[in-house]
């Protein structure tokens, strides 16, 4: 049957390769050793010189000063952008490995590698602890009851732990997963054994070593994900909603996770397609790989419609005076705007371009309505963090409505350099850790040599896949 | 003529907790008898009903009064949720319930802050001797409708035909066109009148006592309801007599 | 799945088919106090009927009660359909054969009872068909004189989802069902069964056309059937988030609390069904304790996602700082008897499932599924009893209304029919159609390979 040949690029050449005519390990590590060109050289001075001047920007910021917290909208506005494209990418191995989708077995590396990121992020996350009003100045807490009987600076605390937590969880699982990698690249290289043999930290794989990383995995798995929901939590709570007086969203810590979920499967997507056309992959990416994502992307995109419209419906709905305002702030008021195009960005492109069969099953396709996820993604953050900074927080006696609402912040240049420190430094380390963390898993694409073959079935071939668990 | 908006005003300070607005309330709008099993099952149906807060401990103990209403609410919440349109806003500033329309899913009883909704959950019974009574003018509901308080608007509609037919403007404060409750009230703590007329007693408390350091307020603004009741605030005059 | 047991074509259809050709020794018996149970549940409606809802516990202010949350919780469990048998069908689950059919006709009775518990709630159910557009022009009928019900009301919007959830439930339970149809009905002797299964099965022979068409026919209809699936029971929370003077009600997260609820409470209605029904008919060769296990894994999983959820409505819950919320939840905390019912409900709804479940042993044990998960649905219930019930109390300023429930006789009366209704349905069903689909099995059974690897067998399954 022609589909099964056309569409299966990846299975197909497996099982050329199992019958001995060239092995997948030999061919992924030539592609992975190779020098890298000219175009990845550019793209890593590109993306240094940038993380300099986002560094610098960051030291600009913080010399002018934390008084103003309108100023520092846009910071905010990036450091929340990091973690809610970059550091949502690495749940997509975590989710495809429970529900044991095999077609995730060529990109799930390229979404651990993602973990990185995360120390880009705490290093923008720094300044903004000093940003954030402490509990003493008038601002609710979510945790207890008598906003004086806690230290002022809890919020910022108990954030800081869970991020530093969060962050070491995801280095931790990058380097489990990549451990038999860096093995095999130890045994099979000279010269650059010994940064392998560290990395590989003894590696041998017998049969104890397999079934602790399936464990350990497991569990950082499951934690990875309980921090990503606990640290868009505080987000979404302490530096989000406390700044915005009388908006009391109790989906807002779901919709924001869901929102990351949607900004890394929007990168890995970007990611995939760049190593598939420009990264030498084409023999292992294949058209499933995009397809499934762009049939995430679709669905994750039609989510996003869903928790919108539950805020939207439980807060228009009553028409209460404080909730009128923060629907003024956030959406019908001076940011209309921006809300018209998040949503067009984020939930109209991605949902009607993904219903066509031409679109979501091509190589091109997902990517390009990836690019208007993240587009719609940040402008989503600027839509929450820029007003809630920019937000003049007293409340009127009589009327117990905002004083003023804030107009749309004006990006200047500090803004600017950091918004683009905040993009180019992920992708910075990012490219710089790919030289040695191989960016297709040589362990789990020869796992699958296993598991799956082409069978004689009936009068036809089918493709038949082992279950061992 | 500018069309009419219905308001009231309660002065708690004149208010003493008689609780003979609520008797005239079931006389005039045919409400059923409230029998002693309707207080023990907390179905009772007053359309006005007198609440008695009691402040401070023995020997100062105080008794606070205050009559509530439906307050006929500008963004009423109980009006968006009816599935059958049985609530709804006349052009008159009026919250008015269709009974015939109702079907009795009580969604708009759970949506009103002020709990002013009442629910017909048995079939009203008068004896013979108390049937004459009943009003003409007003429906008598059967089970499973729900009633509230319509600011007497029986009574405004009759008044406002009979000064059309017979020629003779309404006067404000004029007993044909206030509400039973008003007309019953004996130290006169209930006002009702037409706030788009500026020279109403109304409008003329409104103005006096609306401002922000005057008595008057509303009930439970923060849900924004924009209800059509002012509530005048009790004069203390403890405070003088206090040591502390 | 690890054990694996091939059938033959004939032994799978002496099987599936047995409960349809003849009764089984309990069946009368069941139903017939079943139907009982259901007897009495009626008089107690008609009790109800003639003398109007004052015989039930409710009372101002809480002016919604048993049924209410009888409708939630039904609809929660009519969840159960989709999950199993649509979403398991798009992830291409093969642990799913045995049960999507069992769960849809749970679906199927339990949104017919969540309609009935609505006709039970309403003052005066002979006027309810006021919620429905009909058209001005209806001879015969008295009706408001062309007056369309009200849009913005959630309880206009609540018939739209649930009929189509019901619609849709239905043309899936029959397009599924119709190779069985054909099967049962060239198994059955001549008679006026024969030929009601005849027009039934509309001519299925088992041609190669007709088996695409099956095929494809259950894949467009689960994503067709997604959106419902997410906007049924969000618009049913929306019946109590949109209100803003009820206390613990008007909470953003309701809408993606009640699905995940749902999910937890009907899957967990599955797995008592696939029990039961394992038990009743000995299906032992079909329903393997790896079904269990699977769907224990997916239970913990969602039940997790679910507490999750709690704690977030709580935490915003008491966010504001506002009395009469802080008083709800401290009445719901510290005062009998809602303390007692707020501790039972985290115990049997969370706490010992859950607890059972992180255990491989438990989860592989129909028995042990059977208990926790009757455990699970009663904790459900008294969930969805304590969003609604305390929350209507009022404990606001004006404690002058404060108010309290308790369910009457005739209220528990039909509770007990909803439930006996459920059941009776699903075992009518059985008795006329296979509930567990011999050709799914069938299908399951021709894709079964092994790979041999070294000395391990890996048990394979073939991806079309």
């Amino acid at each position: 049957m022609k589909k099964i040949k056309n569409n299966l690029i990846f299975t197909e050449r497996v099982i050329e390769r199992s019958l001995g005519k060239v092995p997948v390990n030999k061919e992924l590590i030539n592609i992975h050793n190779r020098k890298r060109g000219n175009t990845f050289n550019l793209f890593l001075y590109i993306t240094a010189f940038l993380s300099v001047i986002g560094v610098v920007g960051i030291i600009l910021r913080i010399m002018n000063g934390f008084d103003d917290m309108s100023a520092w909208s846009y910071y905010v506005t990036a450091c929340m952008f990091i973690f809610t494209t970059f550091m949502g990418a690495p749940m997509f191995s975590m989710a495809t490995k429970v529900a044991r989708g095999n077609w995730r077995r060529p990109i799930s590396r390229m979404s651990e590698i993602f973990c990185i990121s995360g120390i880009a992020g705490l290093i923008f996350f720094i300044p903004i602890l000093w940003v954030l009003p402490s509990l003493e100045d008038g601002r609710k807490t979510l945790w207890f009851f008598d906003p004086g009987k806690v230290p002022a600076y809890s919020p910022h605390i108990w954030t800081t732990l869970a991020l530093i937590g969060f962050v070491l969880t995801a280095l931790t699982l990058l380097w489990l997963n990549a451990r038999p990698d860096f093995a095999i690249l130890r045994d099979k290289s000279k010269g650059k054994s010994k940064i392998y043999s560290f990395l590989a930290h003894g590696w041998v794989g017998s049969t104890h070593q397999w079934g602790a990383l399936r464990d350990r995995v497991s569990v950082l798995g499951i934690f990875y994900f309980m921090l990503l929901l606990t640290v868009l939590y505080f987000f979404a709570s302490d530096f989000l909603m406390a700044l915005i007086p009388g908006w009391v969203d109790s989906l807002y810590p779901v919709t924001l996770s869901h929102n990351a979920i949607q900004g890394g499967v929007a990168i890995l997507t970007i990611a995939v397609f760049i190593m598939w056309k420009w990264g030498g992959y084409q023999n292992f990416i294949g058209l499933d790989q995009l397809w499934g994502l762009g049939k995430l992307l679709f669905g994750i995109s039609l989510l996003w419609f869903w928790f919108f419209i539950s805020s939207l419906m439980v807060l228009w709905y009553g028409k209460k005076p404080n909730e009128r305002d923060v629907l003024q702030l956030l959406m019908f008021g001076k940011y209309l705007p921006i809300f018209i195009f998040t949503f067009f960005f984020v939930c109209i492109v991605p949902f009607f371009s993904l219903t066509l069969d031409s679109i979501r099953k091509s190589y091109y396709g997902p990517p390009i309505i990836a690019i208007s996820v993240l587009i719609g993604n940040f402008l989503d953050r600027f839509r929450h963090y820029g007003s809630a900074y920019s937000l003049d927080r007293t409340i009127d006696d009589a009327t117990h409505r905002f004083a003023s609402l804030p107009d749309i912040v004006i990006p200047n240049m500090v803004d600017l350099m950091v918004i683009f420190g905040a993009v180019s430094m992920p992708l910075f380390f990012i490219l710089i850790i790919s030289k040695y963390v191989p960016v297709i898993s040589l362990w789990e694409n020869r796992e699958y040599l296993l598991y799956g073959s082409h069978e004689k079935y009936y009068k036809t071939e089918v493709l038949v896949e082992g279950k061992p668990y | 003529m500018k069309q009419s908006k219905w308001g009231m005003v309660v002065d708690l300070d004149k208010c003493n907790g008689c609780q003979a607005c609520v008797v005239a309330c079931q006389s005039e709008n045919n409400i059923p008898l409230q029998k002693k099993s309707d207080y023990d099952e907390n179905r009772v149906i007053q359309w006005i009903r007198v609440e008695r807060y009691w402040e401070g401990s023995f020997p100062d103990v105080k008794a606070k009064f205050i009559p509530i209403m439906c307050q006929h609410c500008d963004e009423a919440p109980c009006e968006p949720v009816c599935p059958v349109f049985a609530s709804y806003h006349n052009n008159e500033g009026l919250n008015v319930q269709v009974y015939n329309r109702c079907i009795g899913t009580r969604f708009c009883a759970n949506n009103c802050p002020y709990q002013v909704r009442f629910f017909n959950f048995w079939e009203a019974e008068w004896p013979d001797s108390l049937k004459n009574q009943l009003n003409p003018d007003v429906t008598v509901r059967s089970r499973g409708i729900m009633e509230k308080c319509t600011f007497c608007v029986q009574k405004i509609r009759r008044t406002k035909r009979d000064a059309k037919v017979n020629g003779f403007e309404v006067e404000d404060g004029a007993r044909e066109i206030n509400p039973a409750c008003v007309n019953s009230c004996n130290t006169e703590a209930l006002i009702f009148g037409d706030m788009n007329n500026p020279e109403s007693k109304i409008s003329r408390i409104k103005a006096k006592e609306g401002k922000k350091d005057g008595r008057g307020y509303h009930l439970m603004e923060h849900y924004g309801t924009s209800p059509n009741v002012l509530y005048l605030k009790k004069i203390d005059n403890s405070k003088k007599t206090k040591s502390h | 799945m690890q054990e694996h047991q091939q059938l033959s074509d004939s032994e799978i259809t002496e099987d599936l088919t047995a409960p349809v050709i003849r009764s089984a020794r309990w069946f009368w018996s069941v139903v017939g106090s079943l139907g009982f149970i259901m007897l009495v549940g009626i008089s107690g409606y008609i009790y109800e009927l003639y003398s109007g809802l004052g015989v039930t516990g409710v009372q101002r202010p809480v002016y919604w009660g048993a049924y209410i949350t009888n409708f939630v919780f039904w609809i929660g469990i009519s969840h159960a359909g989709i999950m199993v048998s649509a979403i398991l069908r798009l992830t291409q689950a093969e642990w799913k054969r045995p049960i999507t059919r069992a769960a849809e006709v749970l679906t199927l009775f339990s949104l017919i009872a969540a309609l009935s518990n609505i006709m039970f709630h309403v003052g005066r159910p002979w006027r309810i068909y006021w919620i429905t557009p009909l058209p001005p022009i209806f001879i015969g009928f008295d009706f408001a004189r062309g007056i369309w019900p009200n849009v913005r009301s959630p309880f206009v919007w609540d018939p739209v989802a649930v009929g189509t959830y019901l619609l849709s439930t239905i043309l899936f339970v029959y397009t599924c069902l119709i190779p069985d149809i054909a099967l049962v009905r060239d198994k059955v002797k001549a008679g006026p069964a024969k030929i009601i299964y005849s027009i039934l099965a509309l001519g299925f022979r088992g041609t190669p056309r007709q088996w695409k068409v099956q095929g494809t026919a259950p894949i467009l209809l689960s994503a067709l059937v997604l959106p419902i699936f997410v906007s049924v029971h969000s618009i049913v929370s929306w019946d109590f988030a949109v209100s803003i003077a009820v206390e613990g009600w008007h909470s953003t997260i309701f809408a993606p609390y009640f699905i995940i609820g749902a999910i937890h409470s009907g899957v967990s209605g599955v797995v008592t069904l696939m029990a039961g029904l394992l038990w009743l008919y000995k299906l032992d060769k079909y329903i393997k304790p790896d079904h269990f296990d699977a769907i224990g894994r997916l239970l913990v999983v969602v039940a997790t996602i679910w507490f999750f959820a709690l704690f977030l409505e709580w935490v915003y819950a008491l966010y504001p700082l506002e009395d009469p919320e802080i008083a709800l939840r401290n009445m719901q905390v510290s005062q009998p008897p809602w303390s007692y019912l707020f501790i039972v409900f985290l115990l049997t709804g969370f706490f010992i499932p859950v607890g059972a479940w992180l255990f491989k042993s438990v989860r592989r044990n129909p028995m042990w599924m059977f208990f926790t998960t009757i455990l699970v649905n009663i904790g459900m219930w008294l969930e969805r009893f304590l969003i609604i019930v305390p929350g209507l109390s009022r404990r606001t300023e004006l404690s002058f209304n404060w108010g309290t429930y308790t369910p009457s006789l005739v209220e528990i009366g039909l509770v007990a029919f909803t439930f006996a209704f459920v059941i009776c349905g699903v075992l009518v069903f059985a008795r006329i159609f296979p509930l567990i689909p011999p050709f799914d099995i069938k299908e399951g059974m021709r894709f079964r390979h092994v790979i041999k690897i070294g000395k391990k067998n890996i048990s394979a399954v073939v991806r079309e």
